[in-house]
C-alpha cells in the first residue's frame, strides 16, 4: 500500500522533470530579459538620489536609502534655480587690449635740464648771495650768486683801463673779448665807462632753474655749495640748477614684462600719499638697451612734466604703463591711432586648472527665464585689465563677441555637469565618476 | 538556602531592600547616552605642517607614521587621511583593549620618531574621545566682529569648559583667529634697497619682554622689566628696518608695507543663514555620562555668562545631545513603565488574586534594579538598547514568579484541602510552620526548573554575544542587559517570592476598620492624583493627544484602587484553575480544539499557507526561490528569465533591509558635497545660501553650517565639505499643512518627518552640489563604517596613485560587463589644481642658486611664514610677511617672487628658474578624436584653437604621444615654452591610505543578483583579464574587494551562525524536555515555522526593514517560542508513557495533557506579548529603534497560539494512523476508526 503512494510520487516527479527537460523553456514560461542583462546605458546617463550623494547609473530605486533617483542633467537651469545658485551673466566683449605694466620707481629730477653754473675766472669766495645759501632756491638767469675776489679779473680790468686811457682799440676788444668770455660784460663795460677797477666780481646764473645738490651716485659726484673764502679755480662748478617741475623716474620692469615696452607709450601714476596724480604727464622716454643682469630686469626712463607740482624730488610713485596690444598679441605702436580689437572674457567666468579653461556660456534661453549653458573650451591669451579696470582674459578661441557666459555660479554648473557625467572642466570628455565622499 | 530564605523572612526582605536601594542609587547613576557608541577602538594621532599640499603630507608624514604605528601590538590596522597641511591617523586596535593602555603605547612608540618626520612636524595624540562623542556644539551671537568674538572664545570660554570633567576637548570651530599681516610689494621694497629677508630679520628683531632683576632703593625693591613684545599693529609698524644714526633718520616697517590685523588661513568656517558664526564643539571623554557632562558644561557655560554679557555674547547652542538623551529615556521609561503595568495587570486578569499578584509583580522591579546595579558595576550605560533589552526581558521575568507563586498556591490550596480533610481549620498565618514548610516544599520542587528555564532563555541569547563590530557594540548591551534581567528575575523568584507569599498568600484577614481606612486613603490619593490631569495617551509623535477627562477618570480609579486594597486585605487562598479566567479559556480552548480536530488537513494547510506567506512577504521571493533556481539550474534553464519569477519578484519583494534602524533624532545633518575644486568664498555662497533655503521651512528651529573642519583631530574634514546641522521643532510646534486627497477634500495635519525631510531636500536643492540628509549620530555611524557608500568595492592598494588610478580605470572596463553589477564607477575624486613649481637644474645653475634657496624663497614670499609671535594676554598671534595679494593671486604674478642671489647682487624672478611646460602645436584632422585618444591627464592639457588646430600643453621633459595614437593622425608643427611658468596638475584633495598604501575604488551595486555571486563574477573577470595581458597590477600593488557587502555579508554569516546555533541549542532543549523526536520534530516543523513566519508577517505589515534589530528581535523570539510546546509536549510524553489503546483513549490523554498545560501557556503567552504591546504604541524619540526589535516577538508571539492545537493536533493524528496501520495488520480489512470528538 505504502509503496503504492510512493511510485506514484516517483513517477509524478519523473514526468515533471522531463517535460521540464524537453520542453523548450519558450513554450513554458514567457521569456523576459532580466533586468541584469540590460547592458549598462552607454549614453552616460546619470541618476542622483535626492538624499544622499548617491549617483548611479539607470534609474531606479535609491540602493542606500530607497529614495526614487532623480535623473541628473547638467547645464539646463530653470529661473528658480539660477537663482538659489546666484548665477550672475556677463557678456563677453570686444575691445582693444591694454596690459598693464607696474614699476615703482623714486622721482628725481630730470637730468636733461641740468644746468652747472660755472665761475669761468678763478678767485676766491667773499660773498654769497642768496641762490648760493640754500639748495633748492629758485633762480632767475642772471642773478647773482656768488662774489668773488679775483686778481685775475682785477688784473684785466686794470689792463682793460690802461688801454682804454690808451685808446689802443685792439687791446681793448680782446679784453672785452676775454670779459665776454668770462662771462662778466658788465664788469667790461664799468671799466669802458669809466669805471674803477674792482677787484671783487659778482657771478651770476646765466640759468633759471632750481638749485639742486645732487647726491652721490645719482649720476654725479658729491656737491656742496659754495663757501667764503673757498679759493676756487676757473671752471668748477659752482651750482647745479634743473627745471623745478620737470622730473624723471627711472625704473626696472622684470624680463617677463620688458618685450612689451615701447618708447612713447602712455603711463599713469599715483603715489602713496596722493594717490592718482592725473595732472603728471609722463612719457616713456628711454628704454635700456640691454637687461640688468644681476635682477633680470630692463632699465626704462620715465619722464614727467609736473605742472601743479605734486611730486617732489625722491618720492616713491607707481607708474602704469598702457601697453596696447596688437593682433598678434605684441605691443603695439603707439604711435598707431587703432589698437587691435579682441575679444575679452572676465576673468571671474573663466574656470582654470592652469591650463585647461572652460566658460560656461549661455546657448539658449527660454521665454519662462530658464536657461541653458555650454560648455566652451576656451584658449586663452594673456590676462589684461580691461578700461573699467576689470581683469580679463584675451580669447583666442571658444567665445565669440556677445556671447554670454555665466560669472559667478559657473562652478557650480561645472560641478553639476560633472555629477551628470558631461563634458566639464576636469573631464574634458565626461562620463566621470561623482564628486568627493564624505 | 531557598528554606533558608523563607524561615528568615525579615532577613531575607532586608538584603533585598538593601539590594534595591543599591539599584536604586546605581538607576541614578548609570551613565545615560541615545545609543551605544559604535565607534572603533581607536587612538587619533595627528600632525600639522602648514601650508603643505596633501601629496606632501602623505609621504613626508603619514605614510611614514602609518609604517612605525603599524607593528603596534594589538593594531589591526591603521587608516591614513592626509589634507591640506594636516595628518591624521587612526590606528584601530583590537577589540576589547583598554584604550588608555593603546594609547600610551601609541605615545611611547611616537617619543621614538622624531627622526623620521620633517623638523618642526611634532605628531600629537587626538583626543580620547570619538566623533560620535560630539555632544554638545554652541555658538557665541551678538553685535560683535568674528574676530573679537574667536578671541573671547579663545580666551575667555574654552579654558573655561576645558576644566569641566569628562570634558575631553573643545574644538574650537569658525571665526578667524587673529594674526599680523605684512603685505609687501617685492618691486617696491626692492626700489629701496631692501629684501623680503631683510624685513623678516627685522620682525625677528622686534623685541620681547625681559627682566633685568631689581634695585634697592632706601628699602625698598624696585623690579626691572623691559616690555619689548609686539602687542599691536603700531607696534608691528614701528619695527625698524633700516636706520642711520648719523643721518638721524630709520625707515620703518609702516612706511614700506602694508600692516594689518586680519584672519589666519582657514581650515573651516560657521555659518547660519546670514552670516558667519563663532563656535564650539565639546567632546566627550570615552566611558562618560553624556548628560552629567553636558549639564556640567551648561552651568559652565551659564557661569561664564555676565562676562560675556560684558562682551555683548551671548551662548546659543546648535546642537545638544541632552535633549535625545532626555527623550529617548524618557520613551523608555515609560515604555517599561507601562510594560510593567501591562504585565501587572494581565497577571490579575490571569490569577484574579491581588495578594498573589503583588508576590509575582515585585520580581519585576527587584529583577530591573539588579541589571541597573550590574550595569553600574560593568560601566555599560543606559540608553536605547540596554533599556530595551529590559523591556524585551519584561515578559518573561513574570514568568518566574508565576510559576513560583502557581506552585506554592497549588501547595497550600492541598494544604487546605489536607486540614478539611483532617477535618480542623487551615492555618492563616504566615508565621504557621505548617504553612512554611508547605511553602519551602513548594519552592523546592519549582527551583530547579525555574533555573533551567532561565538558563535555556539566556542560553539561546548567548549568541549574539557572538555580534562583531558596530552590530556587535549596538546589541552587546541589550543581550547583556537582558540576561542581567531574567538572572535577577529568576534569582528574585527563588528567593523572594517564596517569602512573599509566605507572607501573603495565607488566608490572614486584616482588621475591618483598618482596612477600611487603607483603603479610602488609597482611594483618595488615587482620586487626587488623576483628578487635575486626567489621563492622556499620545499618539504619532505627540502630535495628537487622546485625553480622558479627570473627572470621569478619577472617581474610576479611585474605586478600582480602594476596592484592590480592601481586597488585598481580606483576600483567601484560591485555586487558579477553577477562577472565571480559566474557566473562560478552557471552554474557549474546547471550542477551537473540537474544531480543529475535525478539519486536521485544513488546519494543515492554513499552517503551510501562514508558513509560506510569511516567509513570502518577508524574505521575499528573490530569497526563498534559491531551491527552485536550483533544480531549474540542474534542468538547464534560467529561473531568472521567466515571467513566472518576475511577477514573483514584484509582488513579494521582501522587506528592505538595512544595518540600523535610524533612530529620529530630532535633528538632521545635512552634507552637500562639492567637487574638490571648491574655494573657500564659493563654498561659503552656497552654503549660507543653502541655509537660507532650509530656514524657509517652518518645521526647522535652527540651522547652522559647518564648512572645513573644527580645530579638532575628530574632525578630518577638508574645505569645501559642508555640514549642517538642521535643528527641528518640537513635534507639538509643526505648522498644520494642507493636503489634497484624492476626492478633492482637503486634510489639514502637519507633516510627517518622511516629507519634512523630502521637502528640505527639495527646497534645499542646488544644481552642483551633491545632497545628503541623514542625522547627526547616523552620519557618525555611517561615516564609522567603511567611507564607502556603495555595496561592493574594489579597493586597489598600491604606493604610486597614477598607477593605480590606471589600473582602476582598466579594472572598471573589466567589471561593467559583469551580470547584475550596475553603478559600475570607478572613484574619482574630482581633484583639485595644483600649481607645481619645477626648476629648471640648467637655470638654477646659471645664477648659482641653490633649490633651498629658491623654495624659502616661495615659502616666505606666498606661504607667508610666521615670523614672530604677538603676546596679548594668554593667547600668542603669528606675524607673517608676504607678498600682497595683489602681487600673488595670479599666475602671472607668481612667477615674478624675487629670489635673492647672493648677498648685494639683487634678486631673480621665480620666471627665470622655473622648467615652464612646453606648448606643442599640433595639427589634425579630427581634434575630437584626438581628445578622445588621449588619456585623461593630457585631455586635460589640450587646448583646442579651431577644428584642426590644437595645443597640447606637457610638463617640461615630457613628449608628445606618437602619431597615430588610437587611429588619429596628427602632427606637432611647434613647440614654445607655456606663458604659465608653472607646471599645472590635477592631485587630490585629501589622500586616504590604508595600512601606508594609497587606496583606490572602483564601485559597484548588485541589483538582481547576490552580491557574493556579482563579486564572484566580477573577480573571475578581473582575473581572465590580468591573465591574458588585458590588465597589469601596477607593482607591489593588490586587491580585494571590499564595502559594505563585506559587512553585510560577515553580519549575515554571524547571524546565521547565531541562528543555527540557537536552533541547535533549542532542539537539542525540547529533546531533552520532551523525550520524543517526534514532537520535536512537531514543534521545530510548525511551531518554529508558523511563529517565524508571523514574525515576518508583523514585520511586513509594520512596514520595518530587515535590520540586525529585526534579527535580534527573531532571537528573542526563539527564546520565548519554544516554551509552549516544550511544556506540552512534555505532558503528552509523560501521558504517553504507556501505549494507548485506540482512538478516544489518545485523543483523552492529549486532552488532558493540554488542559494542564494551556492556561499556563496562554498566560504565559500573554504576559510575553502584552508586556511588549507598549513598545509598539510608544511614539516617543527613540521607540522606532526598539519597535523592530518587538516586531519579531509580538507577531510570532500572536503566531504561536497555533503551536497549543499543532502539537496536539499532529500527536494524535500520528497516533491514529499508527493504530490505525496496527489494526490494519492485526485484524484484516481496515475499519478507519472515525476521528473521535469526544472528549
Amino acid at each position: 500500500m505504502i509503496w503504492k503512494g510512493w511510485m506514484t510520487a516517483l513517477a509524478g516527479l519523473a514526468t515533471g522533470a522531463g517535460v521540464l527537460l524537453l520542453l523548450p523553456e519558450e513554450t513554458l514560461f514567457t521569456p523576459v530579459m532580466p533586468e541584469t542583462a540590460v547592458a549598462p546605458s552607454q549614453t552616460g546617463e546619470r541618476y542622483a538620489c535626492p538624499m544622499m550623494d548617491f549617483i548611479g547609473t539607470r534609474p531606479g530605486d535609491c540602493p542606500v536609502c530607497g529614495m526614487r533617483m532623480t535623473k541628473v542633467t547638467a547645464g539646463e537651469l530653470t529661473a528658480e534655480q539660477q537663482r538659489r545658485m546666484g548665477i550672475e551673466l556677463a557678456k563677453v566683449t570686444e575691445g582693444p587690449a591694454t596690459a598693464t605694466v607696474r614699476a615703482y620707481g623714486a622721482v628725481r629730477y630730470d637730468e636733461r635740464t641740468l644746468q652747472v653754473v660755472t665761475p669761468r675766472v678763478a678767485g676766491r669766495i667773499v660773498k654769497r648771495h642768496p641762490a648760493a645759501l640754500h639748495a633748492g632756491e629758485l633762480v632767475a638767469a642772471g642773478a647773482p650768486v656768488v662774489d668773488l675776489y679775483s686778481p685775475e679779473v682785477f688784473a684785466a680790468q686794470a689792463e682793460l683801463a690802461a688801454a682804454v686811457k690808451l685808446a689802443d682799440a685792439h687791446t681793448i676788444h680782446a679784453l672785452v673779448e676775454r670779459f665776454m668770455r668770462w662771462n662778466l660784460p658788465a664788469v667790461g663795460a664799468a671799466i669802458i665807462g669809466g669805471g674803477t677797477p674792482v677787484d671783487t666780481v659778482t657771478i651770476t646764473s646765466p640759468y633759471a632753474g632750481l638749485i639742486i645738490l645732487p647726491s652721490e651716485g645719482a649720476g654725479m659726484s658729491a656737491a656742496k655749495l659754495p663757501n667764503v673764502g673757498q679759493e676756487v679755480m676757473a671752471d668748477t662748478p659752482l651750482l647745479r640748477v634743473v627745471e623745478p617741475r620737470s622730473f624723471m623716474i627711472s625704473v626696472h620692469v622684470p624680463e617677463a614684462r620688458a618685450h612689451w615696452l615701447r618708447l612713447g607709450q602712455p603711463v599713469k601714476l599715483s603715489s602713496d600719499d596722493r594717490g592718482e596724480l592725473p595732472s603728471v604727464q609722463a612719457t616713456l622716454a628711454w628704454l635700456a638697451p640691454e637687461l640688468d643682469p644681476a635682477i633680470r630686469a630692463r632699465e626704462i626712463h620715465l619722464h614727467l612734466r609736473d605742472p601743479e607740482g605734486l611730486l617732489l624730488a625722491g618720492s616713491l610713485v607707481e607708474a602704469r604703463i598702457a601697453v596696447a596690444l596688437d593682433a598678434d598679441l605684441r605691443a603695439a605702436d603707439p604711435s598707431r591711432t587703432e589698437p587691435a580689437r579682441f575679444t575679452l572674457v572676465p576673468k571671474a567666468a573663466v574656470l582654470s586648472t592652469g591650463v585647461r579653461h572652460v566658460a560656461w556660456k549661455v546657448a539658449g534661453r527660454r521665454p519662462d527665464g530658464s536657461l541653458t549653458f555650454a560648455l566652451a573650451p576656451l584658449a586663452l591669451g594673456p590676462r589684461l585689465e580691461d578700461e573699467a579696470g576689470n581683469d580679463v582674459f584675451i580669447v583666442r578661441a571658444g567665445l565669440q563677441p556677445g556671447d554670454e557666459v555665466a560669472a559667478q555660479g559657473a562652478f557650480l554648473i561645472d560641478s553639476q555637469a560633472q555629477l551628470a557625467g558631461t563634458p566639464s572642466l576636469l573631464f574634458p570628455r565626461g562620463a566621470a565618476a561623482p564628486v568627493h565622499r564624505h | 538556602m531557598i528554606a533558608a530564605a523563607i524561615r528568615n523572612p525579615l532577613l531575607t526582605l532586608a538584603a533585598t531592600l538593601g539590594l534595591a536601594i543599591a539599584g536604586l542609587w546605581a538607576w541614578r547613576h548609570v551613565p545615560v547616552d541615545a545609543i551605544p557608541d559604535l565607534s572603533d577602538n581607536q587612538v587619533i594621532v595627528w600632525a600639522e605642517w602648514p601650508g603643505q599640499s596633501p601629496q606632501d603630507m602623505d609621504l613626508q608624514v603619514t605614510s611614514r607614521l602609518t609604517r612605525e604605528l603599524q607593528g603596534l601590538s594589538g593594531v589591526r590596522t591603521v587608516r591614513g587621511m592626509s589634507l591640506y597641511g594636516a595628518s591624521y591617523l587612526y590606528v584601530i586596535f583590537e577589540e576589547r583593549r583598554d584604550l588608555y593602555e593603546c594609547r600610551t603605547r601609541v605615545l611611547e612608540r611616537l617619543a621614538q620618531l622624531q627622526g623620521v618626520l620633517p623638523p618642526g612636524v611634532t605628531p600629537r595624540l587626538g583626543p580620547d574621545a570619538t566623533a560620535m562623542g560630539q555632544v554638545f556644539a554652541f555658538t557665541l551671537q551678538g553685535p560683535r566682529d568674528t574676530e573679537t568674538r574667536r578671541r573671547v572664545l579663545d580666551q575667555v570660554v574654552t579654558p573655561a569648559l576645558r576644566a569641566v570633567p569628562g570634558v575631553a576637548e573643545v574644538a574650537p570651530a569658525g571665526g578667524v583667529v587673529r594674526e599680523y599681516q605684512i603685505d609687501v610689494d617685492p618691486v617696491r621694497i626692492e626700489e629701496q634697497g631692501l629684501t623680503l629677508d631683510m624685513l623678516m630679520m627685522a620682525v625677528q628683531r622686534a623685541g620681547r619682554d625681559t627682566g633685568a632683576m631689581s634695585v634697592e632703593r632706601a628699602g625698598v625693591e624696585t623690579m626691572i622689566r623691559a616690555t619689548g613684545f609686539t602687542r599691536s599693529v603700531t607696534d608691528v609698524e614701528n619695527i625698524v628696518v633700516r636706520g642711520d644714526r648719523t643721518k638721524g633718520a630709520g625707515v620703518r616697517l609702516g612706511d614700506i608695507a602694508r600692516v594689518g590685523v586680519a584672519g589666519q588661513f582657514r581650515q573651516g568656517l560657521l555659518a547660519d543663514a546670514s552670516q558667519e558664526q563663532v563656535g564650539a564643539i565639546i567632546g566627550l571623554r570615552v566611558h562618560e555620562d553624556p548628560r552629567t557632562v553636558i549639564n556640567a558644561v551648561k552651568r559652565r557655560l551659564l557661569e561664564l555668562g555676565p562676562a560675556l554679557k560684558a562682551e555683548q555674547l551671548a551662548v546659543i547652542p546648535f546642537y545638544d545631545r541632552s535633549r535625545l538623551i532626555l527623550e529617548t529615556t524618557e520613551t523608555l521609561s515609560s515604555t517599561l513603565r507601562e510594560a510593567v503595568v501591562t504585565t501587572v495587570i494581565v497577571v490579575v486578569a490571569f490569577l484574579l488574586h491581588f495578594r498573589a499578584s503583588l508576590a509575582v509583580a515585585v520580581s519585576l522591579p527587584l529583577g530591573m534594579l539588579f541589571t541597573f546595579l550590574a550595569m553600574w558595576a560593568c560601566g555599560v550605560s543606559a540608553n536605547i538598547m540596554s533599556l530595551a533589552g529590559i523591556a524585551i526581558a519584561v515578559g518573561v521575568m513574570v514568568d518566574f514568579g508565576i510559576i513560583m507563586t502557581e506552585n506554592i498556591t497549588q501547595h497550600l490550596v492541598d494544604l487546605r484541602e489536607k486540614c478539611r480533610r483532617e477535618g480542623r481549620a487551615a492555618p492563616a498565618s504566615p508565621f504557621d510552620p505548617e504553612v512554611t514548610d508547605t511553602v519551602i516544599v513548594a519552592a523546592r520542587e519549582v527551583a530547579r526548573p525555574l533555573f533551567t528555564s532561565a538558563a535555556t532563555t539566556v542560553i539561546g541569547f548567548l549568541p549574539v554575544f557572538a555580534l562583531q563590530d558596530q552590530a556587535g557594540r549596538l546589541f552587546a548591551p541589550l543581550a547583556l542587559t537582558k540576561t542581567l534581567a531574567i538572572s535577577g528575575a529568576v534569582v528574585s523568584g527563588v528567593f523572594v517570592v517564596p517569602v512573599l507569599c509566605r507572607l501573603l498568600l495565607p488566608p490572614w484577614q486584616m482588621r475591618r476598620t483598618l482596612l477600611f481606612a487603607a483603603a479610602g486613603l488609597a482611594g483618595g490619593v488615587a482620586f487626587g492624583w488623576f483628578i487635575r490631569d486626567g489621563w492622556s495617551l499620545p499618539l504619532n509623535y505627540g502630535r495628537e493627544v487622546l485625553t480622558l477627562p479627570g473627572w470621569l477618570f478619577a472617581p474610576l480609579f479611585a474605586a478600582l484602587v480602594s476596592s484592590t486594597v480592601w481586597r488585598l486585605g481580606r483576600e483567601n487562598v484560591a485555586n487558579y484553575e477553577e477562577n472565571p479566567a480559566s474557566r473562560a479559556i478552557h471552554a474557549a480552548y474546547e471550542w477551537a480544539y473540537v474544531r480543529i480536530l475535525h478539519h486536521r488537513v485544513l488546519f494543515t494547510v492554513a499552517i503551510a499557507t501562514l508558513a509560506t506567506g510569511g516567509y513570502l512577504v518577508g524574505l521575499g521571493w528573490p530569497v526563498l526561490r534559491e531551491p527552485l533556481r536550483a533544480v531549474f539550474a540542474a534542468a538547464g534553464a534560467d529561473l531568472a528569465r521567466t515571467r513566472l519569477d518576475h511577477t514573483m519578484t514584484r509582488a513579494f519583494p521582501g522587506v528592505g533591509s538595512s544595518f540600523l534602524p535610524p533612530l529620529d533624532e530630532g535633528a538632521l545633518l545635512f552634507m552637500p558635497s562639492l567637487p574638490a575644486g571648491a574655494g573657500l568664498a564659493e563654498t561659503q555662497r552656497v552654503m549660507t545660501t543653502q541655509n537660507r533655503l532650509i530656514e524657509s521651512v517652518p518645521e526647522v528651529a535652527s540651522v547652522l553650517g559647518k564648512m572645513g573642519r573644527a580645530e579638532t583631530a575628530l574632525d578630518p574634514a577638508p574645505i569645501g565639505m559642508i555640514e549642517t546641522v538642521v535643528q527641528l521643532k518640537p513635534y507639538a510646534d509643526w505648522p498644520v499643512h494642507d493636503f489634497p486627497r484624492d476626492e478633492g477634500s482637503v486634510e489639514r495635519r502637519p507633516r510627517t518627518l518622511a516629507e519634512v525631510r523630502a521637502a528640505l531636500a527639495a527646497v534645499s536643492d542646488i544644481p552642483g552640489a551633491a545632497p545628503s540628509w541623514l542625522q547627526p549620530i547616523e552620519t557618525r555611524v555611517v561615516m564609522l563604517s567603511t567611507g564607502i557608500r556603495s555595496l561592493i568595492a574594489l579597493q586597489v592598494l598600491g604606493d604610486d596613485n597614477d598607477a593605480l588610478e590606471r589600473f582602476a580605470e582598466a579594472a572598471e572596463r573589466a567589471i561593467v560587463g559583469t551580470p547584475g553589477a550596475t553603478d559600475v564607477q570607478m572613484q574619482r575624486e574630482g581633484g583639485k589644481p595644483y600649481a607645481e613649481i619645477r626648476l629648471d637644474p640648467a637655470r638654477l645653475a646659471r645664477f648659482g642658486l641653490s633649490k633651498e634657496q629658491v623654495m624659502t624663497a616661495v615659502e616666505s614670499s606666498l606661504g607667508g611664514m610666521a615670523v614672530a609671535y604677538s603676546v596679548e594676554g594668554a593667547l600668542r598671534y603669528p606675524i607673517r610677511i608676504r607678498y600682497a595679494r595683489e602681487r600673488r593671486d595670479d599666475d602671472d604674478e607668481l612667477t615674478q617672487v624675487r629670489v635673492p642671489a647672493a648677498e648685494g647682487h639683487g634678486a631673480i624672478p621665480l620666471s627665470s628658474l622655473l622648467a615652464a611646460p612646453v606648448v606643442h602645436e599640433i595639427e589634425t584632422a579630427d581634434t575630437a578624436a584626438l581628445l578622445a585618444a588621449l588619456p585623461l591627464a593630457a585631455q586635460r592639457n589640450l587646448t583646442i584653437l579651431s577644428s584642426g588646430r590644437a595645443e597640447l600643453t606637457l610638463p617640461a621633459g615630457e613628449n608628445p604621444p606618437a602619431s597615430p595614437l588610437g587611429g588619429v593622425v596628427f602632427s606637432v608643427t611647434g613647440r614654445r615654452p607655456s606663458e604659465a611658468g608653472f607646471t599645472h596638475t590635477i592631485g587630490p584633495m585629501a589622500i586616504r591610505s590604508e595600512g601606508g598604501k594609497r587606496t583606490q575604488y572602483v564601485l559597484l551595486n548588485a541589483r538582481g543578483r547576490g552580491e557574493v555571486e556579482v563579486v564572484r563574477d566580477a573577480d573571475a573577470r578581473l582575473r581572465a583579464a590580468l591573465a591574458d595581458g588585458r590588465l597589469a597590477l601596477p607593482p607591489g600593488a593588490t586587491y580585494r574587494w571590499v564595502g559594505r557587502y563585506e559587512q553585510k555579508i560577515r553580519a549575515d554569516e554571524t547571524m546565521r551562525w547565531i541562528v543555527a546555533v540557537s536552533m541547535a541549542v533549542m532542539v537539542v532543549l525540547i529533546y531533552v524536555g520532551t523525550g520524543s523526536w517526534l514532537i520535536t520534530g512537531i514543534i521545530v516543523l510548525c511551531n518554529a515555522t508558523v511563529t517565524t513566519a508571523g514574525g515576518f508577517f508583523l514585520v511586513w505589515w509594520w512596514g520595518a526593514e530587515m535590520t540586525t534589530a529585526v534579527a535580534v528581535g527573531f532571537i528573542v523570539l526563539l527564546g520565548v517560542m519554544f516554551n509552549d510546546g516544550i511544556l506540552l509536549g512534555t505532558y503528552i510524553q509523560e501521558k504517553f508513557r504507556t501505549p494507548p489503546r485506540d482512538v478516544a483513549e489518545v485523543n483523552q490523554r492529549v486532552f488532558e495533557a493540554g488542559l494542564r498545560r494551556r492556561r499556563p501557556a496562554i498566560m504565559t503567552n500573554a504576559t510575553t506579548l502584552l508586556s511588549l504591546i507598549p513598545v509598539l504604541w510608544s511614539t516617543g524619540r527613540g521607540s522606532e529603534l526598539m519597535q523592530p526589535m518587538v516586531l519579531p516577538v509580538v507577531g510570532g508571539m500572536l503566531f504561536d497560539l497555533v503551536s497549543l492545537f499543532s502539537v496536539p493536533v499532529f500527536f494524535t493524528w500520528y497516533w491514529e494512523r499508527k493504530l490505525a496501520r496496527t489494526t490494519l495488520v492485526e485484524t484484516s480489512p481496515a475499519t478507519n476508526p472515525a476521528p473521535s470528538n469526544q472528549t
